[in-house]
C-alpha cells in the first residue's frame, strides 16, 4: 500500500470513528469530523466551479481571439459580476435585476418541466392502466390487471384528494372539510402511508449499506495489518 | 373703540353694540321709561339724596376702581357711564352728610331685638320714596333720616305718589331704574364698603343688580312694585330671574306653599325663584344672614325689610342694590356672630327716629298701598315681624349655605357691611317694602296696581320684551342648582361656570390603591415573575451521561454490526442471492434488455448525481450497470450537476475498474465533462446544447473533438442516458427536462432504494417515461446475477440480507412492546378515569 | 399599495425571460429556440457565479466566528483550514504543478466518502431505535400501516439461505408497485401542481421573490 494510500485510510478510519462517536451523543470530535467535512466540500465546489465554468466558459473566450466569443460572453460577464455584489449588503441592489432574469427563467424551466414531464405523462399512464389492448399485447392478465389499475387509479385521486385543504365552516361554525372529502382523504392517507413506508425501507437500505462499507472497510484495514 | 364685556357670556363686545354679538344679551341696561317720561340717564332732576348717592359713588369709584382689578368690563362700563352722568358733583357732596345720616338711621343694628315701626307721622314723607320703589326707576333717597328729613327734602320720588312713577322714574335711583350704575354709597358706607373688598362686590353683584340689558327700560319703567311681584308669580323662572340673585328669586319658588301666609306675593316670588344654594352666593349680608341662622327670637323686621329683600329688580336695578337694603335684617340676624363696623345701635336708634318720623308723615291720600294695612309702610310700621320676613328667615335657614355671601353692594343705598345677622334697615320697614313684586321686564301682570296706571306698551315694543328668566327656565327642574356666581347668577339647570370642586366642599381622595380581586392578583403576579426571569437563564438540569434511550441505541448498533459483522468476517454465512425473473425485478430486467440492446462503442451519457454518503449503495447499484456496459465497450460520458459530481463519477469507474477488472481510462474509454450548474436549467441547456454548456472535460480539454463525441451535438446523440442518482428529486428533474429531448433514446435510472416509490411511477407510465431502472442493493445484485457478474453488491448481499432481517426484528419486538404498553396503559387509564 | 417604476422593471424582466423559456416548451421556432438557448446558457454561468457567493458567504460567517466565543471558533478555524488546504491542494493538481495528480480522488476517498458514510451509517441505527418506538409515541391506524409496511419491505427484500418464499417476494412485488405506486404517482402529481402554480405566479408578476 502506498504511502498516501495508507496515510489515507487511517484518515478516513480516524473520520470514521469521530463520526460514530455520535452514537454516544454529541461531542466535540463528531463536529470537528464535520467541519472538516464542510471545508473540503466547499473548496471542491469552488474548484469545480473555476474548472468546469468559470474558465473555460468565461475567462478563455476572451484569450480566444474570436470577437464573436466576447459578444456572447460579455453579457454573462457583465451580470456574474453584478451577481457578485448580493454578497454585500449595500450594493446588493446592483444584482436585483440579476436575480430577475435567474427567477424567471427557473419558473419557467419548473412550469415547462412540470407540465411536460410529470402532469400530462402521469396522467395519461394513469388513463392507460386500464388498455386492455396494450395488457394483452403484454401477455399480461386482464383482470388482475384491471384491478391493479383500479386501485392505482382510486390511490392517486385519493392521494391528491388528501393534499386538498381547502375547508369551509359548517353551519354548527366548525371549520372542517366535507364529509366525503374528508373520507376520500383517509383512504388517500392510506396509500400515501404505505409509499412512504417504502421508502422509509429504502433509506434503512442505503444506510444499511453505509454501515456495511464502512464496517468491511475497518475489517480490510485490520485483516490487511495482521495478515502478513 | 372701547370693548364691553357681555354680561352673559362674557365675551368682548364693542362699545356701540347694544347687544351682545355672541348671545344676544343686552349689554346695555333697558332703562324702562314710561310715556312721557324723561330717560332714565337724565339726571338732571336728581334729588339731593340721589346726587348724595352719585357722589358717593363717584368718591368711591376711584379706589374702588383701583380695586376692582378683576372686575367685568361689564360692571366697569357700569362705573363709567354712570360716572359720566350729569349729577353736579357739588350736589353729590352736599348730600353725602344728608345720605350718611339717613341711612345711618335706616341701618338695622344686631342690637337692636324688636322690630321696628316706622312712625305713622313719616309714613307720609316715606311713602313718597318707598312708594317710588315699586317702581323700576325709582330711587331710594339716600338720606333718609326720619325726622331729621325736612319736608322740604323729602325728594319728590318720595313724596309724590306711586301713579306718579313714570315721572319720578327719571329721578330714581339708578339701581332701581336700571341704570348702568354701580350703586353709589355715602361716605360712610363707602368706608364700610372699603373694608368688604371691592373686588367682591363687583364680581358678585347679583344679576338683578347687574344685568340691566336684558330688559327693556320702557317696560321696566311701566312696572309697579305690585305688578312686578305679579310678574315675578307669573314666571318665576323667567329672563328676569336670570338676572336676579337667587336668594331674591328662590324664595318664592321653594315655598309656595308658604304663599298662603301674609307674605307679599313679590316676597312669595321671589322665594320661589331663587335657589337656596345660590341665593346665598349672592345674597346681601343682610340678607343672607337671615336665612342661615334662623332665630326664633328674631325681631320682628318690618314688612318692608323682608319685602325689599324680595323685591325682584329688573336688570335696570341690578348691580344696584340699595344700602338701606341691604341693611335689611332681622332680629334672627342680629344673633349671627359676625360683627360689623358700623355700630348697630346708633343705626338702630337712627333708623326708629327715622320711621318714627315716616309715621308722622304718612298722607293720607297715599294710596292704599303706602297707607293700607298691607302696605309696605304699614308693615313696616308693624311691630311684628312680617310672615315674609319671618318665611324668608325659615326659608334661609333651611338653604345651605355654600358661599360666604359677598359683602353688601356699595349702592346708594348701602348702609354697610355688616354681615350675617344684621341689618342696617330698621326693622318696622314699610309694608309696602315687603310686598314689592317681581320686578319682570319679561312679563307683564295682569294684577291691576292699585293707584299705578299700568303701562301701556306699544307692540313692537311689547315683541322686543325679552323672555322672563321665569319664562326661559319654566320647564327646567326645579331641584336643579342654581348658580351662584357671574353673570348667570340665580338661573338654574346652566352648566356650572366653576367646577364643584371649586365651591366649599372637599375634593373628593380616590385612593390609588387598586382594588383587583385576588385571582387578577395572582395572574398579575405570575406575569410579573415572568417577566422578570426572562433574561434568566434556567439551570440546565444534568444531563445523565448514559440514559436509557443511549443504551437501547448502543444495544441496537451492536446487534446490527455484530449481525453484519459474521458474513464480512466469515464465509460461512451466506444468504441466497435474489434472483431476477421477468415478474420480480421487472425494472431490473427491463434495463439489462436496454444495454444488451445498445451496440457497442456508443456514448453513453452517464449523470452521476449521488451524495457521498450514499456511495456505498449507489457504487453498487450503478456498478452493476457500468459494469455491463463496460463489458458492452460502449463510451462512458460521465456528467453531474453536484459540485462532488464529477469526482464520484471518477470514483465510480475506478471502483467498477478494480472490482470488475476493467481497463476504462479516460478519454479512451470514458471522459468527465464536469459540473452543470444551473439545476434545472443547467440540465435543459445541456440537454439542448451540450456542446455549448460544456465544452471541455475535466481535464482540460475539448471534449466535443473526442472522436465518440463529434457526432453529438444534443441529448438524443447518446446512445443511451443513464441517471445515477439517489435523490428522487434530481432524478425527476432528468426525466422531465429529457423528456422532449431523448426523441426516443433510453432513459435508465439507477435510484437508491429510498427513491424507488418516486422514480417507479415513471418507469410504471405507459409509455415508458423509463425505460428500465435498476433500484437499491438488491436491484444491484439481481442485476449481477442475470449476465453472472459478482460485483460489490453480491459481495456484500449476505451482510445486507441479515442487516435487514435483524432490523426488522428489532422494530417489530419494540414496535410490539411499546405497543403492548401504551395499550395496556390506555386500558389502565380508560379504567381509572371510569372509576 | 403603490409599485414603483423599479419594481415594473423587474416584474418586467423575470417575465420576459421566462415566457421566452417556457414558450420553448410548446412551440419550436428556431428563433425562439435560439434565444432559449441563449438564456440558459447566461442561466448556468449566472450560477456559478451565484454558488460563489454562497460560498464566499459561508467562509466570511465563519471568519467572523473566529472572533466569537471559542468553541465555535474553534470549528470554524478547522473548517477554513480544510477549505484552504484542499483548495490549494485541488488548485495545484488542475494546474499540474509539481506533478500532482489525484489528490482530489484522494481526498474524495478517504475524507469526504468516510464522513459522509459514516453519518449514513448512523443514520442505520437510528432509524431501527425510532422505529422500534414509533408505536409508544403515535399508536394509530396511519402508523401502524406505515410500520407494517416498512417492515414487510425489509423482509420481503431479504433473502434467507437455501430458502425462498416467493410468495413473500410477490407480495413485497405488489405491495410496491401497486398501492405504493399509487401513493407515489398522487405525489408527483402533486408536486407538479404545485411547481405549476408557484411558477405561473412568478411569470405572472404576483409574485416577485427577487425583491422590488
Amino acid at each position: 500500500m502506498a504511502l498516501s494510500d495508507l496515510l489515507g485510510v487511517f484518515t478516513g478510519l480516524l473520520l470514521t470513528l469521530f463520526v460514530f462517536s455520535y452514537l454516544l451523543g454529541d461531542n466535540a470530535l463528531f463536529r470537528i469530523a464535520i467541519h472538516i467535512f464542510i471545508g473540503v466540500v466547499t473548496a471542491y465546489l469552488v474548484v469545480m466551479i473555476c474548472v468546469s465554468v468559470i474558465w473555460p466558459q468565461v475567462i478563455l473566450p476572451f484569450f480566444s481571439g474570436d470577437p464573436n466569443q466576447w459578444v456572447v460572453i460579455i453579457v454573462p460577464l457583465v451580470m456574474g459580476l453584478l451577481l457578485l455584489t448580493k454578497a454585500w449588503r449595500r450594493f446588493s441592489g446592483l444584482g436585483t435585476p440579476v436575480a430577475a432574469f435567474l427567477v424567471g427563467v427557473g419558473a419557467a424551466v419548473a412550469v415547462g418541466g412540470a407540465v411536460t414531464g410529470t402532469i400530462f405523462p402521469q396522467s395519461l399512464a394513469t388513463i392507460n392502466l386500464f388498455d386492455l389492448r396494450a395488457i394483452q399485447a403484454a401477455n399480461q392478465n386482464v383482470p388482475w390487471e384491471v384491478m391493479n389499475g383500479g386501485i392505482v387509479l382510486v390511490g392517486v385521486v385519493s392521494s391528491l384528494i388528501y393534499f386538498h385543504f381547502g375547508v369551509r365552516a359548517s353551519s354548527s361554525g366548525v371549520v372542517e372539510r366535507a364529509a366525503w372529502i374528508e373520507a376520500i382523504a383517509r383512504l388517500g392517507q392510506v396509500f400515501i402511508a404505505i409509499a412512504f413506508g417504502v421508502t422509509l425501507a429504502g433509506v434503512y437500505s442505503a444506510a444499511l449499506a453505509a454501515l456495511i462499507e464502512r464496517w468491511q472497510f475497518i475489517v480490510n484495514l485490520i485483516f490487511s495489518f495482521l495478515q502478513p | 373703540m372701547a370693548e364691553v364685556r357681555c354680561p352673559m357670556c362674557g365675551k368682548p363686545n364693542t362699545d356701540d353694540l347694544e347687544a351682545c354679538q355672541f348671545c344676544e344679551a343686552r349689554l346695555k341696561p333697558l332703562i324702562i321709561n314710561q310715556p312721557g317720561d324723561q330717560p332714565a340717564s337724565s339726571q338732571g332732576d336728581l334729588s339731593d339724596w340721589l346726587s348724595s348717592f352719585q357722589a358717593g359713588q363717584s368718591e368711591q369709584s376711584q379706589p374702588a376702581e383701583d380695586r376692582s382689578t378683576g372686575e367685568p368690563d361689564w360692571l366697569s362700563g357700569m362705573r363709567m357711564d354712570y360716572h359720566s352722568s350729569d349729577v353736579p358733583d357739588d350736589e353729590m357732596s352736599s348730600a353725602e352728610q344728608g345720605d350718611s345720616d339717613w341711612l345711618t338711621r335706616l341701618g338695622i343694628s344686631e342690637s337692636q331685638s324688636e322690630s321696628t315701626e316706622l312712625p305713622a307721622a313719616t309714613s307720609g314723607s316715606l311713602s313718597d320714596w318707598l312708594s317710588d320703589l315699586r317702581t323700576e326707576d325709582q330711587r331710594l333717597p339716600p338720606d333718609m333720616s326720619g325726622d331729621d328729613i325736612p319736608e322740604s327734602e323729602i325728594p319728590e320720588w318720595l313724596a309724590s305718589p306711586v301713579t306718579s312713577s313714570v315721572e319720578e322714574s327719571q329721578e330714581l335711583p339708578e339701581w332701581l331704574s336700571g341704570a348702568e350704575m354701580t350703586p353709589q354709597t355715602p361716605d360712610r358706607q363707602a368706608s364700610e364698603a372699603e373694608a368688604a373688598p371691592a373686588g367682591d362686590f363687583d364680581t358678585e353683584l347679583p344679576d338683578w343688580l347687574s344685568e340691566p340689558a336684558a330688559e327693556t327700560p320702557a317696560e321696566a319703567a311701566s312696572q309697579t312694585p305690585d305688578r312686578q311681584a305679579s310678574e315675578a308669580e307669573a314666571a318665576p323662572t323667567g329672563d328676569f330671574d336670570a338676572e336676579l340673585p337667587d336668594w331674591l328669586s328662590e324664595p318664592a319658588a321653594e315655598t309656595p306653599a308658604e304663599g298662603a301666609s301674609q307674605t307679599p306675593e313679590w316676597q312669595a316670588s321671589e322665594r320661589e325663584a331663587a335657589p337656596a344654594g345660590d341665593f346665598r352666593a349672592e345674597l346681601p349680608d343682610w340678607l343672607s344672614e337671615i336665612g342661615a341662622e334662623p332665630d326664633e327670637k328674631a325681631p320682628q323686621t318690618p314688612d318692608w325689610q323682608a319685602s325689599e329683600a324680595e323685591i325682584t329688580l329688573e336688570g335696570e336695578f341690578a348691580g344696584e342694590l340699595p344700602e338701606w337694603f341691604e341693611e335689611t335684617k332681622t332680629e334672627a340676624a342680629q344673633s349671627r356672630p359676625q360683627a360689623s363696623d358700623l355700630q348697630a345701635d346708633e343705626l338702630d336708634q337712627d333708623m326708629k327716629e327715622w320711621l318714627a318720623g315716616l309715621e308722622e308723615t304718612v298722607d293720607e291720600d297715599l294710596p292704599p298701598i303706602i297707607t293700607g294695612e298691607e302696605s309696605p309702610v304699614s308693615q313696616i310700621l308693624s311691630a311684628e315681624e312680617p310672615d315674609w320676613l319671618r318665611e324668608l328667615e325659615e326659608t334661609f335657614s333651611e338653604m345651605p349655605v355654600t358661599e360666604t355671601p359677598p359683602p353688601a353692594p356699595a349702592g346708594p343705598f348701602a348702609f354697610s357691611d355688616l354681615g350675617e345677622g344684621e341689618s342696617d334697615l330698621p326693622a318696622d320697614l314699610p309694608d309696602w317694602f315687603s310686598s314689592s313684586e317681581s320686578l319682570d321686564a319679561g312679563s307683564q301682570t295682569e294684577e291691576p296696581e292699585i293707584g299705578l296706571s299700568p303701562a301701556d306698551l306699544p307692540g313692537w315694543l311689547e315683541a322686543m320684551r325679552p323672555m322672563a328668566a321665569g319664562e326661559i327656565f319654566a320647564g327646567q327642574e326645579s331641584d336643579a342648582p342654581a348658580e351662584g356666581a357671574g353673570p348667570l347668577a340665580g338661573l338654574q339647570g346652566v352648566l356650572p361656570a366653576e367646577p364643584d370642586i371649586a365651591y366649599s366642599r372637599k375634593p373628593p381622595v380616590y385612593s390609588i390603591k387598586l382594588h383587583a380581586p385576588e385571582l387578577q392578583k395572582a395572574h398579575a403576579e405570575l406575569l410579573h415573575h415572568l417577566v422578570e426571569t426572562e433574561n434568566e437563564a434556567s439551570p440546565i438540569p444534568g444531563r445523565p451521561v448514559i440514559a436509557p434511550q443511549h443504551i437501547l441505541r448502543i444495544l441496537i448498533a451492536l446487534a446490527l454490526i455484530l449481525s453484519i459483522l459474521a458474513p464480512l468476517i466469515s464465509s460461512s454465512v451466506q444468504m441466497a442471492l435474489p434472483k431476477m425473473t421477468v415478474d420480480s425485478f421487472v425494472g431490473e430486467y427491463n434495463a439489462r434488455q436496454v444495454v444488451d440492446s445498445l451496440p457497442s462503442g456508443r456514448p453513453v451519457l452517464v449523470v452521476v448525481d449521488y451524495q457521498p454518503g450514499f456511495s456505498a449503495e449507489m457504487q453498487s447499484a450503478a456498478g452493476a450497470v457500468i459494469d455491463h456496459l463496460m463489458i458492452k465497450g460502449a463510451f462512458l460520458t460521465l456528467v453531474s450537476t453536484t459540485p462532488t459530481g464529477p469526482i464520484q463519477a471518477e470514483n465510480l469507474v475506478q471502483h467498477v475498474n478494480q472490482i470488475s477488472n476493467h481497463q476504462y481510462r479516460s478519454p479512451m474509454h470514458y471522459t468527465n465533462l464536469g459540473f452543470i450548474p444551473g439545476g434545472l436549467a443547467g440540465i435543459l441547456s445541456f440537454v439542448h446544447n451540450p456542446r455549448q454548456t460544456l465544452p471541455s472535460t475535466m481535464d482540460g480539454e475539448l471534449a466535443w473533438d473526442l472522436p465518440n463525441l463529434q457526432a453529438v451535438t444534443t441529448i438524443a446523440n447518446f446512445a443511451m442516458v443513464m441517471v445515477v442518482t439517489e435523490n428522487p428529486e434530481l432524478g425527476r428533474a432528468w426525466i422531465e427536462q429529457t423528456h422532449t429531448g431523448l426523441h426516443g433514446i433510453p432513459l435508465l435510472m439507477v435510484t437508491s432504494a429510498q427513491a424507488e416509490p418516486l422514480i417507479r411511477p415513471y418507469f410504471q407510465s405507459n409509455p415508458r417515461q423509463v425505460a428500465g431502472m435498476v433500484s437499491g442493493i438488491a436491484g444491484a445484485v439481481a442485476y449481477e446475477s442475470s449476465f453472472g457478474r459478482r460485483g460489490s453488491a453480491s459481495q456484500s448481499w449476505s451482510a445486507f440480507s441479515i442487516g435487514l432481517l435483524v432490523a426488522s426484528l428489532l422494530i417489530v419486538l419494540g414496535g410490539a412492546v411499546n405497543g403492548t404498553s401504551l395499550l395496556v396503559g390506555r386500558s389502565k387509564d380508560d379504567s381509572g378515569s371510569e372509576g | 399599495m403603490k409599485l414603483g417604476i423599479k419594481t415594473y422593471f423587474l416584474a418586467a424582466l423575470a417575465i420576459g425571460s421566462g415566457l421566452i423559456v417556457l414558450l420553448g416548451y410548446f412551440v419550436d421556432f428556431p428563433l425562439l429556440a435560439d434565444l432559449r438557448a441563449t438564456f440558459l446558457f447566461w442561466t448556468v454561468v449566472l450560477a456559478s457565479f451565484l454558488l460563489l457567493v454562497g460560498a464566499f458567504n459561508l467562509l466570511r460567517t465563519h471568519l467572523r466566528k473566529l472572533k466569537g466565543p471559542q468553541p465555535a471558533g474553534i470549528y470554524s478555524l478547522v473548517l477554513l483550514l480544510s477549505f484552504f488546504a484542499t483548495l490549494i491542494a485541488l488548485s495545484i493538481e488542475q494546474f499540474g504543478l509539481f506533478g500532482a495528480s489525484g489528490w482530489s480522488l484522494w481526498t474524495m476517498r478517504y475524507i469526504v466518502n468516510p464522513v459522509e458514510s459514516s453519518l449514513m451509517a448512523v443514520l442505520a441505527v437510528v432509524l431501527v431505535y425510532s422505529l422500534a418506538r414509533l408505536l409508544q409515541r403515535r399508536l394509530d391506524t396511519f402508523s401502524v400501516i406505515f410500520l407494517a409496511t416498512t417492515v414487510f419491505v425489509l423482509i420481503g427484500a431479504a433473502t434467507f439461505p437455501d430458502l425462498e418464499i416467493p410468495a413473500l417476494r410477490a407480495a413485497r412485488d405488489w405491495l410496491v408497485q401497486v398501492p405504493a405506486v399509487a401513493g407515489g404517482r398522487g405525489i408527483l402529481l402533486g408536486v407538479g401542481l404545485g411547481a405549476v402554480a408557484a411558477g405561473l405566479r412568478v411569470l405572472m408578476g404576483a409574485d416577485r421573490p427577487y425583491g422590488g
